[in-house]
């Protein structure tokens, strides 16, 4: 058990609260993940990713996990909490009850090590719609001073690309070809605003059996989002336009999707 | 696929939740108990499809055959998974209208409005069957 409060030592309260901690460990050859118990002293403002960071440092030098920004920017921290997708670096350990903690890695993608699974699949998925980075909504006027040398923009695409929607989507986790949540949701972006994509072609590239057709509607994607993205919106959006443009060539007032 | 491992990877289809990821509401949401409920109600339909047509080939057994089926439908128990049937009916299909609304781009960011909406019809309907079931016949 660690002594020292998790987080920075400058900031331990005078009295911290031991938590237990069950987190999912798995190591290259491992078939089947195990459970290993950890207590972690933390205070009200502690993070899961806080706790993950003490024990690597305090206890066990071999748990593996990954993080960036500490600030829910970078997407790379993302782990299921007591069975819920979260970024462990916003997660507050106060805000999730009594009782153990279970920490496992993200659902529906290889694990490679403890926490860390491969991302290759969604960033694979990523590829295909061209996935706009920024929206051109979003630029800056002309006018604007660059006071941070952020060039022409001013904020990026919403997506942080972590995987959460992926992992808590349950057809991703019975259809390996189904496109995912976050792939239609950039598909739906391109659609929308095409910036020199050809929105035909990523229409056609969704509107399939493993596209936006596949989703079950449980919105999880939209509830677990950290970003805000909300891809369930986005995939049902995708069905309105393309259900729309299947219905304008049924009578004879538009051209296949496909064609266009 | 293999089971051997990789480069210290699982194999993919290994590390997908599979049907787990259907049933356990464990961390998850309302939109997740509304995609739970749809199936097993769908489930329940398809048993009862099998049940009706056995019941069916009963009736072909003659008239008395056919008044021991009537004894059975006034059973108390078969009333209870009667109850039980229209309740997978009407959620099925009250579940099904929201789904047929949202997965059409109308009320998607109402779509939890929408279930609670439905399960209160179908609470209505399901207590006003039953009350029916019985105290009529």
């Amino acid at each position: 058990m660690s002594e020292a409060v998790a987080t920075a030592p400058d900031q331990r309260p005078a009295a911290g609260q031991t938590r237990r901690f069950v987190v999912s460990r798995l190591k290259p050859g491992d078939l089947r993940p195990r459970f290993d118990d950890f207590e972690v002293v933390v205070a009200d403002w502690t993070t899961v990713l806080d706790v993950l960071r003490d024990i690597r440092v305090h206890q066990d030098r071999s748990l593996t996990l990954r993080y960036s920004c500490c600030h829910a920017s970078c997407g790379t921290c993302g782990v299921r909490v007591n069975g819920k997708e979260v970024l462990g670096c916003v997660t507050n350990v106060a805000g999730l009850g009594a009782g153990p903690i279970v920490v496992e890695p993200l659902a529906n993608t290889p694990v490679q090590h403890d926490l860390v699974v491969d991302m290759r699949g969604l960033y694979e998925g990523l590829q295909p719609p061209q996935r706009p980075l920024v929206r051109q909504s979003e630029r800056k006027r002309a006018d604007d001073a660059d006071r941070d040398g952020a060039a022409e923009f001013v904020r990026f695409e919403d997506c942080i690309e972590c995987g959460l929607c992926l992992s808590a989507c349950p057809i991703v986790g019975t259809d390996p070809r189904y496109l995912g949540p976050a792939a239609l949701a950039a598909a739906w972006r391109v659609a929308q605003e095409p910036r020199g994509a050809d929105p035909a072609a990523v229409l056609a590239w969704v509107d399939d059996e493993h596209g936006c057709w596949r989703c079950h509607s449980s919105f999880e994607c939209s509830e677990v989002c950290p970003a805000g993205v909300d891809p369930a919106g986005a995939i049902m959006a995708l069905r309105r336009e393309l259900t729309a443009r299947k219905l304008r060539r049924l009578m004879g007032l538009g051209r296949r999707v496909d064609d266009e | 696929m293999s089971e051997t491992p990789q480069a210290g990877r699982l194999p993919v289809a290994a590390r997908r939740r599979g049907i787990r990821g259907w049933v356990g509401l464990r961390g998850r949401h309302l939109g997740a108990a509304a995609f739970l409920m749809n199936r097993v109600s769908g489930l329940l339909l398809v048993g009862y499809l099998y049940l009706h047509l056995g019941v069916l080939f009963l009736l072909t057994r003659g008239p008395g055959s056919w008044s021991s089926v009537v004894a059975l439908f006034k059973n108390p128990y078969f009333r209870g998974l009667e109850s039980l049937l229209i309740l997978a009916i009407l959620v099925h299909a009250l579940n099904g209208l929201r789904l047929a609304l949202v997965g059409s781009g109308v009320g998607v960011s109402h779509q939890k409005v929408l279930f609670v909406a439905a399960m209160s019809v179908t609470a209505v309907l399901i207590a006003a069957a039953a009350i029916a079931m019985f105290t009529v016949g």
